[in-house]
């Protein structure tokens, strides 16, 4: 008898505690419904908010004259497919020139090998700036870090381009230079090549110049391009 | 004749979008005309791209809506590049309220200057978080968003969240 009538009480407890429990079930359930609550209220506040800030930014659309617009941006895309066109028909035209002194006309080895280098030169700039162009073009088709991407290398590609063009005006002068000593040495020809030299030093300078500007800024450049990202 | 005039078309039709999109990034109204225009070239030339070669112009894989807003986007993020380097680029500088349609009431001027407040507030934000918050109020889904700035959607997600914090906070210090 005493042993179940202990066995009843504990039972008892047990009840008591699965009571206890539940109520604490109750009041987290209680809390965590509070809480979804409190974060649907949250959203619904975020929603407003971006409803009213949608509706600021339509009215903030300033005033467009498309008839102008669209005149505007027609005359740009005849001026630039015209330079696009002049380019390409000047290239030609000179290369054309060359292959004609080349093939018809009575020339030395020397203006013959001289012809025959320079004769593909004008057209090739020609075909390059029209594909540059289109590269261009079709970066602004790209997604936005791409075109950050490509902004970057754009960069990096001319302070390369500018360095390679720096060793090549020093390479160029310092081939002056020797030239120079030899003419100044051998025929006392002082005016004439130190006007030179000094004509090309200012241009080597000025390319050394930008340059080392160029090298300064990519750093910072770069860097404003990164936080873009 | 037959495209250009389709071209044409769409450009009134989406010259709001590019308008906001340019007052987004350039306060400068003469800057921001020229940058619309700009817009506009590239998406007229986009479109060339799509009869002249398949690789560079629109190529139906998503809506027009969508590629005319990343082209504009793309000039806008290159025009805040090149006034960079110019040294000129204002960040808060004057929005042009002239430019806008001119307010009747005290309604119609509560809500410009709430326009123009968004437009302050917006042009203070990092580039990152001013395009992702620029693209949501035109109504993109993250998606959309991730597809035109080539990043994931989580990205996008926290770019939005903070975008959205810090403008509350720009526009709670606002006199």
């Amino acid at each position: 008898m005493s042993d179940s009538e202990s066995a009843m009480s504990g039972n008892k407890s047990a009840m008591s505690d699965n009571k206890s429990a539940m109520s604490e079930n109750k009041l987290a359930l209680s809390d965590n419904t509070s809480d979804v609550n409190d974060n649907s209220f949250n959203m619904n506040e975020l929603d407003k908010q971006l409803a009213q800030w949608q509706s600021a930014y339509k009215d903030a659309t300033p005033s467009v004259d498309t008839d102008a617009l669209i005149k505007d941006t027609k005359n740009a895309r005849f001026k630039l497919k015209l330079k696009g066109a002049v380019d390409l028909v000047l290239g030609l035209a000179v290369s054309v020139w060359c292959l004609t002194l080349l093939l018809f006309e009575p020339l030395s080895s020397y203006q013959f090998l001289l012809f025959l280098v320079l004769t593909p030169i004008p057209v090739t700039f020609g075909v390059w700036g029209y594909l540059v162009r289109q590269r261009q073009w079709k970066v602004q088709t790209l997604d936005v870090q791409s075109m950050l991407s490509f902004k970057q290398n754009q960069l990096k590609q001319q302070l390369h381009y500018w360095k390679i063009s720096f060793y090549g005006c020093l390479a160029l002068w310092c081939g002056l230079l020797a030239l120079a000593v030899f003419n100044v040495l051998m025929y006392n020809a002082y005016m004439l090549w130190s006007t030179q030299l000094l004509v090309n030093s200012v241009i080597v300078f000025i390319v050394y110049r930008r340059y080392k500007k160029l090298g300064d800024d990519l750093p910072l450049a770069l860097t404003k391009i990164d936080d873009m990202k | 004749m037959k495209d250009t005039i389709q071209i044409e078309k769409l450009l009134s039709e989406y010259a709001p979008l590019m308008a906001r999109i340019a007052a987004t990034f350039e306060a400068n109204k003469s800057l921001q005309d020229e940058l619309i225009q700009e817009m506009s070239l590239a998406v007229w030339r986009a479109f060339d791209g799509t009869s002249e070669s398949r690789e560079c112009g629109f190529r139906g894989e998503a809506s027009v809506k969508t590629f005319v807003a990343k082209v504009a986007h793309n000039k806008a993020v290159d025009h805040v590049i090149k006034e960079q380097r110019r040294q000129e680029f204002a960040h808060d500088g004057e929005f042009d309220s002239s430019h806008t349609i001119s307010a009747s009431s005290s309604r119609e001027a509560i809500l410009q200057e709430n326009a123009m407040d968004l437009m302050t507030g917006l042009r203070q934000l990092e580039i990152k978080y001013r395009q992702v918050l620029a693209l949501m109020l035109e109504g993109f889904s993250q998606l959309e968003i991730a597809n035109m700035l080539g990043i994931n959607e989580s990205a996008v997600a926290k770019r939005a969240s903070r975008a959205r914090q810090q403008l509350t906070q720009i526009m709670e210090q606002k006199p």
